[in-house]
Formats: structure tokens, C-alpha cells, sequence
């Protein structure tokens, strides 16, 4: 029993979870039809269930799991699976429908249905199914009534709300205003910019995944893989002084974990030349301030011109490099995640005296 | 699936029509289920268990009413009552024309008082126009108005006139109808005199008995909005706060919501949550100093103030078979969303200090007086910074001369061990701790005890006894001089434990095995002059003569025995120069150390170790020792431990209770114990030493520690301030910090030098009547030069040296507690009335005073137990007014005493003088005591003028 | 789960007499052609019904029914929410101290905190006996709070002038009924309680009852 808490405790970290997301992300991607399989579909849900199932024995799982502000999460992994399952189904067959020719299965099937009942009778069970949810979710999970709120006293952990914790892991990466003012803004002029770049007219009411393989995988790769398991490892996996606890490991305040990181410029200056820090930023700062900017600028540059030249030819410089920019901010979390797991990286550019790292 | 639909529909309507009704039905049982889960509530169990309860009290007081009724009685009355009807009934007539024409008078004088109001409010009216409309008009401008006035002036007298005579006629015949009515109504009020009492318990258990409206209508789900008979309990109090760490809000306490009969008498044996709050005149009751109404419940016992669920409010097991009865009946949880958790059951009284504010003795609160007592005896305040202990003394005998009395190796085996030589003493032990206990440690420990020893000796001044060399004594004589003539109020020289001796017994130094310890030249000079040697002691002067002081020293010095703990180890010196470097390396680079070390001799080396660990262990806070006299003490600051949060407290790895209790408990038990399995250098050790305190001295000292809390309350909360609480505040300070009690009683404590003697009258008297009894001046010069008033008592007064503002605050002590008028009173006595006088004395004679109250010589046939003071010293000794009041009551004044009472029945005398008044008997005696003079008296204060 | 054609759950317009011609090439795939079974099925609406159990209407009903309940059953709930379990306010229920503690004559210490004057009297108006009634201190004009004017020996009532006597009697001004009084007995300890959750009217008859008047 204990090798087998062990085994899964092992397959928490962080570093461990993140490329297992990542790895299992490709693997659905690339080998998508064993992916959509309803076996693999069922097989994971029953997986998952047995998990948490089984792992309700353990008092420190059941401690993490049953706590009402976390339930929610646990629904949040099912149904992110199943939809994503599911959704990606449907694009493989039609894939298949394509290629063999067939139209799509959206056109097959009736265009119009009636309002009442299709519609809005399903919408009114809808409805009070979900009000029966919300009642006996409130009777049976209650908030606990706790004592005066002490500016003294800081609860350890301190999370998040559920939707932020994504962002409250990029803070151990970034420093606060890239992970709390610029990415998360950048999320949105994102979001709100697809219209404006996604040119591809492919896809249009009816699931597809290759005839919009780039828009589909950045984007999954994007909510289900930073932001998505981001937030279950923050809400399941992240203790007391935001130390990565296992599953079932028990949350102890004590627990030391060493934070020996390094800036870019002490690894440069002091490690790699032995000389000693340049007193003024932007000298100090260079190297890493020339990555950026090459990161930025450089990079799509590159980009157009080798890798993704078809995607500069299509869209223009202008879209191109609008795309390539968010697309490698959106990167940049899991290249800086690397950069710290590999090289304990501190800043790429470290400034303290402007209150500006990255 | 699409060609499975028909066309125009996604899908089968039958079916979603099951899952439709399915889904609602799942609704509306859920809805029911909501409702359910909101309305029921344990508490509400409670309550209705409690009016079956009180039911069954109730039929039982009823029961006991009704026995207490003489059926007898009850019958007569009945009986009565209805000859009386009857013969009422014979003068209904003229009873009923009485009635009409009372009643038609009530109407004439209703109609007539009315217009008698109206004709007021009209004059009122004209009145004052008249006298607005005339103002600045010349005399006689206005005459006609004024008339007019004047004239309904007038009508108004005359019809209150008639509204006089008519209420006059009324009440005659109501007095007449009244007197007619006479025997029944009086007989009616005798009856309900007589059953007043079981028609008040029927009422009460017929309001109780179940009534399907009032029990289960109006209690129903949702409809118990309007006026439930179960509802949730509260007292809003306006002057105590609860801290809500930004705001302080007035508390809400909702205990009584199950806690029912609180305040109740009479339901003392039943089981909680029922059972009434024990001392109902102290706390609780309406009368009471902590009533309900203005105190609440949880300033005193802690937990959540507005919670009504059993497990929220944060109830806290007394131990551990509570705890587990608990669990399972409750699912008890440790609290953990609550940071001032019930305090439990016998702890409350550590709250007492939120209001009762730096008070070192709070009347009948025992449990805090005594832990109070253990706190400052053990001097926990020297090392922990405490606040309202910051004046006191240090506990632990100065070692400035430490080399006159004593030797290096009997110090040297003193710290290794101190409970090993003296089982009570208060020297907690530094050294083998449960975190020092290994080999590798022991040699360690012996290199330090060894270097502090030879700092106190190094340092240690030079000292001479007054008497170089003292003859010896007997020691029969001296050990009969230590059990009686009071040692043993502030010393245990027995075997007694240290809780059963208690603080105040063990005040002084441990007698024990004094004989190993120390030399007869010195305790022959202490003996004699304890602040010949520390001029700080607190140990007083008793006065032996050169005889005495050698009897006793001989005696104390056939104390011997307690074998010191032998040293576990050995080392070299290059071992003790390693731990030298050690401590030096923690304050200078370790260069700088080792040179340090280099340039000091092996000697040199021991004495700076010495001082090293002496400045670490911080004994120079119990002790005075010379170069430490500004060190600050090495203890947390306890002044708000109570109020501190459980986050603040590491409990390592140490598997208790996450409890503040638990930790403090674990903490004073072993010092050392949250160092256990911790990989720590020696110089990172806990140093906390080891008072090898037993279980319930922990829990005092816990309940202390608890008491220490941040200044919440307003002044409205406090005991209200005065000149009288101020002095009695001081007074019982200066009374427990010097030990008084020890020996005296007052305000019922102290005294526990009673439990001493065979008899409670060789014990030293009770002072709570002191300051009406005693002139405060003669009080004054009896401090200062204290003489024989009792001299039969072995015990005696020592010589005390205290300021004259200590004095004084002792003297206003002892005239707050009697409430009598200050110092500035003289009596003198008429002599004139010669009569008066030789009455007086006949009756001094007649009841035989002389032959207990000595005058001059004791008569050797009197047993001592009863003798009394000397009468002469009564002019100048005592309070004229207190001599009447102790002639006429001494048992209440002094329970036990065995002055007679010779009016027992007063004012009924037995004696027949001035027509048997008694009142007169005790004066004439008084007076006629009031002409004595002549007796022992102590020696007039010199007051220094130009100091 | 069987698909099968239905018959439209919720009406659908009367079904138009059929066009004369249907071409070929569109038999079967026009609405009103669709519609001619229909209106066959619709016919055969009853045996239609395949809802195991219940009927369609039964089902329905059901569903509706507790639908309705539970709506009800809610409404009923937030209804009872409106009104708080417990209300911040001065105890209705108080002791005011030993019945020796008070002269005769009117006592004003009580206003302010719990809004009644305690009178003593020798002499009760109904009851006719010595003891004490609580008065609430609200004219029965339109509730303001009057003034004793001892030297006058009235209540005043500030607001439209309204008077009333000691006993609470009113005698001048609007105010159409005498000052009520509040319930008044002796409490297990001795201490006199005053109830204002029970008011007494002297216009009812009330004064007369025994928990109106604390006889001493």
C-alpha cells in the first residue's frame, strides 16, 4: 500500500506532473485516434474514479480531497477529461468522414430541431437538476464558521481562488508583474485577438482537428496543459508554504525545501567570468536583456523564415508576428519552468532597482 | 444516432417526460430536505428535553409546597370563607343599593373631574395669554382681562370643590361596601397567602405541559417565526468587548440556549448541559457581583461567544476519559477554527484577571490566588518578564559572600542537583536535562558546573561574622525554639512535599540538611541577624538572645543529611578550553577566540567560562551575583501568554495535543522536552531548567500563565476604582509579597500557621478585625518595637523592616477590610459620672474578667489556652467603639474565641444593673476599662527629622 | 432507447386540407406531406402513448406537480429566511431590583434603558390594592414617548399634547386610550420582573388581571 502512495507521491512533483501533463497532451495529440478510442475514454474516467476512489482511504488525501473549497476541483477533472475526450472524438471521425470523402456529421444531421421541447425542455430538466445538485451539495458540504479574521495571523497555505491558482504557480517562476499583470494580460488581449488572426476558414460549425491542427494544439496546449493542470496542482499538490506535498503526504509546516536559484547575471558575471557585478543595471543586465530581446523579436524573425514560413506567407507580417509573440509569451512559462529545473534560474533579466525581473 | 430521431426532434419526449417528473420529484424531496437540515438543531433537543425536566422539578417542589400545607388550616379557611359568603348573603341588598349608588356617584365624578381638567386647561390658556398680552402695558390697562381671569380662577376652586366632595362620597361608600365585603376579602387573602406558593409551581406546570400549539404549532418548521416557545437564548453585553482584532464589539453570548437552568437553584445534580452554575452568590445570579445580565458567560470560560452548536462553541474536555465520552457522543473535534478555546473545567479563574487587573490576591478566587502564589515563589517572573510582577524581589538568596558561607563542592554538587540535598526547594535543577542527559553531554555539564562555581567563588566577597566565635548551644532547647516560636511559618524543616507545604511555607529557604550545607558560625550569625549578612533579605528579625541564636543554630546544624548527585564525568583541560572556545566563537570570529583563550591561565580560563555560562543559563536572575546586575533575564516575555495564538508555539516534534494548554503543561513538566529528537548544537539548546514541578502545580502555574492576557475590557468592565479598593488592592498585595498570611488570617486566607500548633489559640491572631479593633497609631509603634500582648504565645512577632509607605499601606489595609473610619478619631471618657463608673466595675468583677485578661502577673493555675491580653492596654490599644461590639459578640467577631458571650440573647440580659439594659452593662464595662492604664506598650517611633 | 416518429409534444396549427398535386420528386419531403401521417398519428394520439407506468399526461402531471411543490416549498423557505432567529435587541424580560428599593410615586429610572415607569401605589385604580404596574412609555396617540411632569401629576405626551394620569388613564389631549401596561410579578429570587412581550389594556378590561398588578 505504502509503495504504491510512494509511487504516486513520486509522480506529483512538479516537475514529474508537468511533463507527464505535457507528455500524456502530446501523446492525445499525436496519437489522437487511440486517443478518442471510448475504451481509452472510459478506461480513463474509471481510472480516475478508482484514484480518488481508493485514495479516500488514505486520511491525508482525504483530508486535501474532502475539504469542500476542493471539491469542486476533483468535478473539474473529470469533466475537463471527458469534454476534451469527447470533443476531440468527434474531430477525429469527422476527420475520418473527411478524408473518406463523407460530409461531416454535423451536416448529416437534422439542421433545424424545435425549440420546445429540444431546446428548452432539456434546458428546464437542465435547470432543476442542477438546483437538486446545488441544494444537497449545501446541506451536505458546509463552510466552516471561523474566527475573526487576525492581519496577525496569515493562514498557511494561502491560496488562490480555484481560477487564480494557475497564475499563483507562475509566480514561483516570474516575478509579480509578469505573472500577475503582464501574462494574465496578455491571456486576455490573446483571447480576445483570435478573431483578428485566425485566418484559417476551416472548422466552421463542425469538429475538425486537421484541417486546424496549429489553432487546436496551441490551444489545448494553452488551457488544458498551463492553465488547467496548473490549477490542479495548485489546489491538490501545493501546501504549507507553498511546498509541493504528494497526495498522500502529510502537510508538514516544517518542511524545508532548499530555494538556492540564481539570476542570469550572477551566473554570468560572477560563476562563469569571476568577475564582479557590474554596478550599473543595464551593463549588468545585458546579457539577459539581449535574450529577451531576442526571444521577442528575434525569434519570430526566425520563425518566418525557416520553421513556420508557410504561416508568414499566409497571414502576413503583421498577423505572424502578433501570432508569434503571443505564442512564445504563452511559451515562455513552460521555457522558464525548464530554466528552473534545469539550471536553477532565478531572473533572465534582473532589476531590482526598477522593481522589473523576468 | 440522427436517423434514429424523427424529424424536428433531437429527442424522446416520453422519455425526458420521466426524467422531467424524476428530476422534479429529486427537487422537491431536496427542497423538504434543505428545510429539514435548516430547522433541525441540537439545540432544540435540548430544549425540549429541559421542559420535561423542569417538569419533573417542578411536580417535585409542588409536592414539597403542598406537604408544607396544613389541610387542616385550609379546610377552616374554606369553611369560613363560606360562612362568610353566606352571611353575605343576608345584606345583598343593601349591598347592591350601595353598588348603584357608587356607581352612579363614579359617573357625577368622572363628568365633574373632567370638567374640572378642561376648566384648568382653559384658565392655563387665558392665563398666559394674559400675561404675554400685557407685558410692558402700564397698571390697570388690562384690569378687565384680569378680572375675567381671576373669576375662572375661581369657578375652577369651586368645581374642584365639588369634584373633592364627590370623590370624598365615593370613597365613603366604597369604605362601606369595602367594610360589608370585610371577611370575605380577608379570608380570601389568607387562603392565597397560604397557597401562593403551590398556585404559582401549578401555573408554572400547567404553562409547561405540552400544548399542541404551543409546543408543536408554533414551534413547526417555517411557521416558528412568529412566537416559538424554543428560541435562541442571548445576553448583549454593552461593556465587555471581544476582540475581533480590528474592532472591539460588545460580546454576545448565547450559552444559555442549552445551558437552561444556569442560573436557576435547584438543578445543581443534574447533568450537563442543565445543571445549575455552582456558586450562585457569586457568579451568575441576579444579586451577584458577575450577574448574567451584565457579565455573560464567556469572558470567564473563553470559546466562540455566538456559536449554538455544541462542537463550534469550542468545549474543551477536562481530561482525557471526557474527551473520549466526548468523541463519541458528540464527534468532538479539537478546535481548530477557534483561537481562544473553553479554558477547562477549573481553569476559568484564570480569567478573572481581565478585570480584576494586576491583582495579586482576587477574593475567592482560590485556585488563582494559589497559582499566583506558586508563580512568584518559583520566580518565574525573574527569568519571564511578567507584567504587574515587575517589583519583586529576587527569589533566590544572594551569592555575593557565597564564599562565607559555603563551599566549592558543596555548590558544585548543590546545581548538579538541588532537589537531591533539599526535596521542597525552589532551585530548579539547570544541568542533566533531558536534552543534556547523554555521555558526550555529562562531560559538558561538569566543565560548566565547575567554571560557574568558580566565578561565584572568584567573585565572592569578603565577609566577617559578629561573632567570631559563638558558643554552641543545646540542641533540644533550640529545635523547641524552632517549632514554636514561628520558623516554621516560612520554613519547612521536615519532610513535608513541596505542593503540600505550599508558597507560602516554603517562602523561606528549605531548613533541610542544613547541617551538610553550611558552617554553625554562619548560621549562628544568620540566626541572630539575617541582614548582617544580606541586607535585602526578607527574613525578619525575631529577637533571640545570644542564648537563643545558639540553641537554634546548634539545632539546625544536627540537620543533616541529602546526598549530593556525584559527578558523571571527567575531563581535561583541554576539553573545558574546547568549551570555552565554543561560547566564545558564538560572539567573535573564531581568530579573535582562540587568541583570547591563548593569552588567559587555566584559572583565568575556568572564571571567564564561569561567567559565560552564568550569563547564559541566567541565574543571575533568580540570584544576585556580582557583574550581572544589568543583564537583561533570558526568558520570554509573558505579560499576554494567554493571549498569544498556537501558531506562535513550536511543538517540534513533540506528538500532544495541538493544544496552548498541552504545550504549557508539557513545557513546565520538562523544560527541555521540545528539544527531543532535534539535531541541535549545544549552544542551541533549550536552557528552560527543571523545576521538577508535579501535575497539579502545572496546572496552577498553566492557569497563571492563562491569566496573562492583553488589556481588552473597558474601564466600565472593571472593578470600579475607590479609595477603599485601592487600599485594599495594595494592603493584600503587601500581605502575600511579604508573606503575612503565612501566620495571619484576614479576609479568610491565610493562617496556615494553625495547622502548626495543637490548638487554634497558639496560633497568631486573626487580623481581619484589626482595623476597627486597634488604634492605628498604636498598630504603628507595635510594627516598629513589636511587644508581648499574648504572652502565653510561643509564637512572636518578629521585627519586620519596612518603609513607613509599606506601614501605612498595611494600616489602610486593615481599615478598608473592617470599613472603619480612618485614623483620625479620639474617644475620651467622661469621668464624671461616678455612678456609672462603680456599676462598671461591679460588673467587671461579677463576671470575673481578671480571671482570663491578665492583669500584670499570669496566675499559674490557668491553663494558657485561656488567658487574654492584658486589660491596661485597652485606653491606648484599642477602638472604644470596637470594645462594645466585641463585649457583646466576640463569636462573630472571632469564631473559636474563647471569650464568653455573656449576652448570648442580647438585648435580654441575665445581670440585673441599670433595670437590666444591656446596652447600658457593656458601656459601663467599657468605660470603666477605659480608666486603666499601665501596660505593656511599645516603645514611642522615633521620627529623624533633617534626614 | 427506442426512437421512434412522435406526434409534436405542444400543439401544432390544424393541419391544412392537402394541395391537389405533390410532385414526384419531392413526395415525402414537404411538410404538408409530412403532415398527412402525422394528422393520421395524431389520430391515433392515445395508443401512441408508450410512457411506461404512466400515462403522458401522468407523467406530466407528476412533474409539474412537484415542480410546483418544490417552488412553493422554496418560496415558503426564503419567506421564513426574512425573519431572523435571533434580533439584537434590549431583552424583552428584565428584573429591576427588590420591591423595597422603591418608593411610592412614579420611577423614571427605567426609562431610558428598558422603556417602562414603574409605579408604586397604595391604592390600585382597578385592582384596589398596594402594589407596583409597569407602564410602556408609548402615548397611545401615535407613539412618541411622554414626560412625567411630577409637579403637575400627569404624563405629557410632547408630540400632540396628550395627558394621562398616573395610572396611565388618559384624561386630555388625542390620545384615544390609556397608556398600556406591561406584565409585572415576583421572580424566584425576590427581584421584580417586568415582561413587555405581554401588554395589558385597561380599555379590554385587562388591568384586572393578576399579572398586570404585582400586589405588595
Amino acid at each position: 500500500m505504502n509503495a504504491i502512495k510512494e509511487f504516486f507521491n513520486f509522480f506529483a512533483d512538479p516537475r514529474v506532473f508537468f511533463l507527464l501533463t505535457t507528455g500524456a497532451f502530446v501523446f492525445a495529440v499525436w496519437r489522437r485516434d487511440l486517443f478518442v478510442k471510448p475504451s481509452v475514454g472510459y478506461g480513463l474516467q474509471i481510472f480516475l474514479a478508482l484514484f480518488f476512489g481508493l485514495g479516500l482511504l488514505d486520511e491525508n488525501f482525504r483530508l486535501i480531497i474532502g475539504k469542500p473549497d476542493n471539491v469542486p476541483i476533483v468535478g473539474l477533472i473529470f469533466l475537463l477529461l471527458f469534454f476534451t475526450w469527447y470533443s476531440m472524438r468527434q474531430a477525429v471521425l469527422n476527420d475520418q468522414r473527411i478524408a473518406k470523402g463523407e460530409p461531416v456529421e454535423e451536416k448529416v444531421e437534422e439542421d433545424r430541431v424545435w425549440v420546445w421541447p429540444d431546446l428548452v425542455y432539456v434546458e428546464l430538466i437542465c435547470l432543476v437538476l442542477c438546483s437538486v445538485a446545488l441544494i444537497v451539495w449545501s446541506i451536505v458540504l458546509k463552510a466552516p464558521l471561523e474566527q475573526p479574521a487576525n492581519a496577525a495571523a496569515t493562514p498557511n497555505p494561502s491560496k488562490a481562488p480555484w481560477y487564480f491558482l494557475g497564475l499563483q504557480e507562475m509566480l514561483v517562476y516570474f516575478d509579480p508583474w509578469l505573472a500577475g499583470v503582464v501574462l494574465p494580460s496578455l491571456i486576455i488581449v490573446g483571447l480576445m485577438a483570435i478573431p483578428y488572426i485566425d485566418t484559417n476558414p476551416k472548422g466552421n460549425g463542425y469538429y475538425t482537428f486537421k484541417e486546424r491542427k496549429a489553432e487546436i494544439t496551441i490551444f489545448l496546449f494553452g488551457f488544458v496543459v498551463l492553465w488547467s493542470s496548473l490549477i490542479v496542482l495548485g489546489t491538490f499538490l501545493r501546501g504549507p508554504n507553498w511546498n509541493f506535498f504528494g497526495p498522500f503526504e502529510y502537510w508538514d509546516i516544517h518542511k524545508l525545501e532548499a530555494l538556492t536559484n540564481v539570476n542570469l547575471s550572477e551566473y554570468i558575471w560572477l560563476r562563469g567570468l569571476g568577475v564582479g557585478m557590474p554596478s550599473h543595471w543595464l551593463i549588468r543586465e545585458l546579457p539577459g536583456i539581449l535574450i529577451v530581446l531576442f526571444y521577442v523579436f528575434g525569434l519570430p524573425v526566425v520563425f518566418a523564415r525557416t520553421v513556420f514560413k508557410r504561416y508568414y506567407e499566409k497571414l502576413g507580417p503583421t498577423r505572424f508576428y502578433v501570432t508569434a509573440f503571443l505564442f512564445l509569451s504563452m511559451l515562455s512559462l513552460p521555457v522558464k519552468m525548464l530554466a528552473r529545473w534545469l539550471f536553477n534560474l532565478k531572473y533572465v533579466v534582473a532589476i531590482g532597482e526598477l522593481f522589473f525581473n523576468i | 444516432m440522427a436517423d434514429k430521431k424523427a424529424v424536428g426532434h433531437a429527442y424522446n419526449i416520453d422519455f425526458l417526460n420521466v426524467i422531467f417528473a424524476a428530476s422534479s420529484i429529486l427537487l422537491f424531496i431536496s427542497t423538504l430536505w434543505m428545510v429539514w437540515d435548516d430547522y433541525d438543531r441540537e439545540w432544540k433537543n435540548y430544549q425540549r428535553r429541559f421542559v420535561q425536566l423542569e417538569t419533573e422539578v417542578t411536580r417535585v417542589a409542588l409536592e414539597a409546597a403542598n406537604a408544607e400545607i396544613d389541610p387542616a388550616v385550609l379546610e377552616q379557611f374554606g369553611a369560613d370563607r363560606a360562612a362568610a359568603e353566606a352571611a353575605l348573603a343576608g345584606q345583598e341588598e343593601q349591598l347592591t343599593a350601595l353598588e348603584e349608588q357608587e356607581a352612579e356617584v363614579a359617573i357625577q365624578l368622572t363628568v365633574a373631574s373632567q370638567i374640572h381638567q378642561f376648566t384648568k386647561a382653559d384658565y392655563d390658556v387665558d392665563k398666559y395669554a394674559l400675561e404675554v398680552d400685557r407685558e410692558g402695558a402700564e397698571e390697570g390697562a388690562f384690569a378687565e382681562r384680569e378680572a375675567e381671569v381671576e373669576a375662572k380662577y375661581d369657578e375652577w376652586l369651586a368645581l374642584g370643590l365639588e369634584v373633592e366632595r364627590l370623590t370624598a362620597e365615593s370613597d365613603g361608600l366604597r369604605g362601606q361596601i369595602g367594610e360589608i365585603r370585610q371577611g370575605v376579602t380577608d379570608l380570601d387573602d389568607q387562603i392565597r397567602g397560604l397557597t401562593s406558593e403551590t398556585t404559582r409551581l401549578e401555573e408554572r406546570l400547567a404553562d409547561l405541559a405540552p400544548s399542541l400549539i404551543n409546543d408543536y404549532l408554533l414551534n413547526a418548521p417555517l411557521i416558528d417565526f412568529m412566537a416559538p416557545s424554543i428560541t435562541v437564548r442571548q445576553v448583549i453585553l454593552p461593556n465587555i468587548l471581544d476582540d475581533l482584532n480590528f474592532i472591539r464589539v460588545p460580546k454576545m453570548d448565547r450559552c444559555m440556549t442549552c445551558h437552561l437552568a444556569i442560573d436557576r437553584e435547584g438543578y445543581e445534580e443534574y447533568p450537563q448541559p442543565f445543571a445549575t452554575h455552582p456558586n450562585l452568590d457569586t457568579y451568575v445570579s441576579s444579586g451577584s457581583p458577575h450577574a448574567l445580565e451584565t457579565t455573560g458567560c464567556t469572558v470567564c470560560h473563553e470559546g466562540m461567544p455566538q456559536s449554538i452548536s455544541f462542537r463550534d462553541a469550542a468545549h474543551t474536555p477536562t481530561n482525557l476519559d471526557q474527551e473520549h465520552e466526548w468523541v463519541e457522543a458528540y464527534g468532538w473535534e479539537e478546535p481548530h477554527l477557534w483561537d481562544y478555546p473553553m479554558l477547562p473545567s477549573g481553569m476559568a479563574e484564570a480569567s478573572c484577571a481581565k478585570c480584576h487587573v494586576e491583582e495579586v490576591h482576587v477574593p475567592e478566587a482560590g485556585v488563582l490566588n494559589l497559582a499566583y502564589g506558586l508563580y512568584e515563589r518559583a520566580g518565574c517572573y525573574t527569568c519571564h518578564k511578567t507584567a504587574g510582577f515587575e517589583e519583586l524581589r529576587e527569589p533566590g538568596p544572594s551569592l555575593r559572600r557565597v564564599g562565607a558561607k559555603l563551599t566549592p563542592e558543596w555548590v558544585a554538587g548543590w546545581i548538579r542537583d538541588p532537589r537531591a540535598i533539599k526535596q521542597t526547594t525552589w532551585m530548579p535543577r539547570v544541568w542533566y536535562g533531558t536534552n543534556t542527559s547523554t555521555p558526550e553531554d555529562a562531560r559538558r555539564n561538569e566543565v560548566e558546573i565547575d567554571a560557574a562555581v568558580a566565578y561565584l567563588f572568584a567573585s565572592s566577597s569578603d565577609f566577617e561574622f559578629a561573632v567570631q566565635v559563638p558558643r554552641r548551644g543545646d540542641a533540644a532547647e533550640g529545635q523547641r525554639l524552632v517549632e514554636s516560636v514561628g520558623c516554621l511559618a516560612c520554613h519547612v524543616a521536615g519532610d513535608e512535599g513541596r505542593l503540600e507545604a505550599g508558597p507560602r511555607r516554603t517562602f523561606g529557604q528549605a531548613l533541610q540538611n542544613i547541617g551538610s550545607k553550611t558552617t554553625y558560625e554562619w548560621v549562628f550569625d544568620w540566626v541572630r541577624d539575617p541582614q548582617h549578612y544580606s541586607e535585602s533579605t526578607y527574613m525578619p528579625d525575631l529577637r533571640l538572645t545570644d542564648d537563643e541564636a545558639a540553641d537554634v543554630a546548634t539545632y539546625l546544624m544536627s540537620l543533616t543529611g541529602g546526598t549530593p548527585r556525584a559527578a558523571e564525568a571527567t575531563y581535561d583541560q583541554v576539553y573545558a578550553d574546547e568549551v570555552l572556545l565554543d561560547y566564545l566563537k558564538a560572539i567573535v570570529p573564531t581568530a579573535e577566540a582562540e587568541a583570547t583563550v591563548a593569552g588567559l591561565s587555566a584559572e583565568e580560563r575556568t572564571i571567564e567560562l564561569g561567567e559565560r555560562v552564568i550569563g547564559r543559563y541566567g541565574c543571575f536572575s533568580c540570584h544576585d551575583i556580582p557583574g550581572f546586575e544589568e543583564t537583561q533575564p533570558i526568558g520570554t516575555e509573558l505579560s499576554e501568554e494567554g493571549t498569544k495564538l498556537i501558531s506562535q508555539l513550536d511543538f517540534a516534534h513533540v506528538e500532544i495535543p495541538h493544544t496552548k494548554i498541552d504545550w504549557f503543561e508539557n513545557k513546565l513538566l520538562d523544560p527541555r522536552i521540545y528539544d527531543e529528537n532535534r539535531v541541535l548544537q549545544p549552544l542551541e539548546k533549550l536552557r528552560m531548567p527543571d523545576y521538577g514541578f508535579s501535575e497539579e502545580e502545572t496546572h496552577l502555574l498553566v492557569t497563571a500563565i492563562m491569566s496573562f492576557q492583553r488589556e481588552v475590557q473597558p474601564t466600565a468592565a472593571l472593578v470600579p476604582g475607590s479609595a477603599r479598593q485601592e487600599a485594599l488592592r495594595a494592603g493584600r498585595t503587601l500581605t502575600r509579597r511579604r508573606n503575612c498570611v503565612a501566620c495571619h488570617e484576614i479576609e479568610n486566607d491565610g493562617g496556615d500557621y494553625v495547622t502548626l500548633v495543637d490548638d487554634p489559640s497558639l496560633a497568631p491572631p486573626l487580623l481581619t478585625p484589626q482595623g476597627a479593633k486597634v488604634k492605628p497609631d498604636w498598630n504603628y509603634a507595635f510594627f516598629k518595637d513589636p511587644i508581648a500582648i499574648r504572652p502565653w504565645l510561643d509564637v512572636r512577632m518578629p521585627t519586620f523592616d519596612l518603609e513607613d509607605e509599606q506601614w501605612n499601606e498595611l494600616l489602610g489595609y486593615f481599615a478598608a477590610v473592617s470599613e472603619s473610619i480612618g485614623p483620625f478619631r479620639a474617644h475620651t471618657v467622661a469621668s464624671a459620672r461616678g455612678e456609672f463608673m462603680a456599676t462598671g466595675e461591679e460588673l467587671f468583677d461579677l463576671l470575673r474578667c481578671q480571671q482570663c485578661h491578665v492583669l500584670d502577673e499570669i496566675p499559674p493555675d490557668q491553663p494558657t489556652e485561656n488567658l487574654a491580653p492584658d486589660l491596661r492596654m485597652t485606653p491606648e490599644r484599642l477602638q472604644a467603639d470596637w470594645v462594645i461590639d466585641w463585649i457583646r459578640i466576640p463569636q462573630t467577631i472571632q469564631p473559636g474565641t474563647r471569650m464568653p458571650a455573656f449576652w448570648p440573647n442580647y438585648p435580654e440580659t441575665f445581670y440585673q444593673q441599670f433595670d437590666q439594659n444591656a446596652e447600658e452593662q457593656i458601656r459601663s464595662i467599657r468605660d470603666h476599662m477605659l480608666t486603666f492604664s499601665g501596660g505593656p506598650r511599645p516603645a514611642e517611633p522615633v521620627v529623624n527629622v533633617g534626614d | 432507447m427506442a426512437d421512434e416518429p412522435n406526434a409534436p409534444a405542444s400543439g401544432t396549427p390544424a393541419p391544412k386540407p392537402a394541395p391537389p398535386t405533390v410532385p414526384a420528386s419531392l413526395a415525402g419531403k414537404t411538410t404538408s406531406a409530412a403532415a398527412a401521417p402525422r394528422r393520421a398519428a395524431a389520430k391515433k394520439k392515445v395508443e401512441d402513448d408508450t410512457s411506461p407506468l404512466l400515462s403522458r399526461r401522468g407523467w406530466l402531471g407528476l412533474a409539474w406537480g412537484s415542480f410546483t411543490a418544490a417552488s412553493a416549498a422554496a418560496l415558503a423557505a426564503t419567506g421564513r429566511f426574512m425573519f431572523p432567529n435571533v434580533l439584537n435587541e434590549p431583552p424583552q424580560q428584565f428584573r429591576i431590583g427588590f420591591p423595597d428599593e422603591y418608593a411610592p410615586g412614579v420611577d423614571e429610572r427605567w426609562k431610558d434603558r428598558f422603556g417602562v415607569w414603574i409605579v408604586r401605589t397604595p391604592s390600585d385604580v382597578v385592582q384596589e390594592a398596594a402594589g407596583f404596574y409597569a407602564l410602556l412609555v408609548t402615548c397611545t396617540h401615535l407613539g412618541c414617548t411622554p414626560n412625567w411632569l411630577s409637579a403637575e401629576d400627569k404624563f405629557k405626551c410632547p408630540c400632540h399634547g396628550s395627558g394621562f394620569r398616573p395610572t396611565g388613564v388618559n384624561f386630555e389631549g388625542p390620545a384615544p386610550r390609556p397608556l398600556e401596561r406591561a406584565r409585572i410579578v415576583l421572580a424566584e429570587d425576590g427581584q421584580i420582573l417586568v415582561d413587555k412581550a405581554q401588554k395589558f389594556q385597561f380599555e379590554l378590561g385587562q388591568w384586572a388581571d393578576p399579572e398586570s398588578f404585582l400586589r405588595v
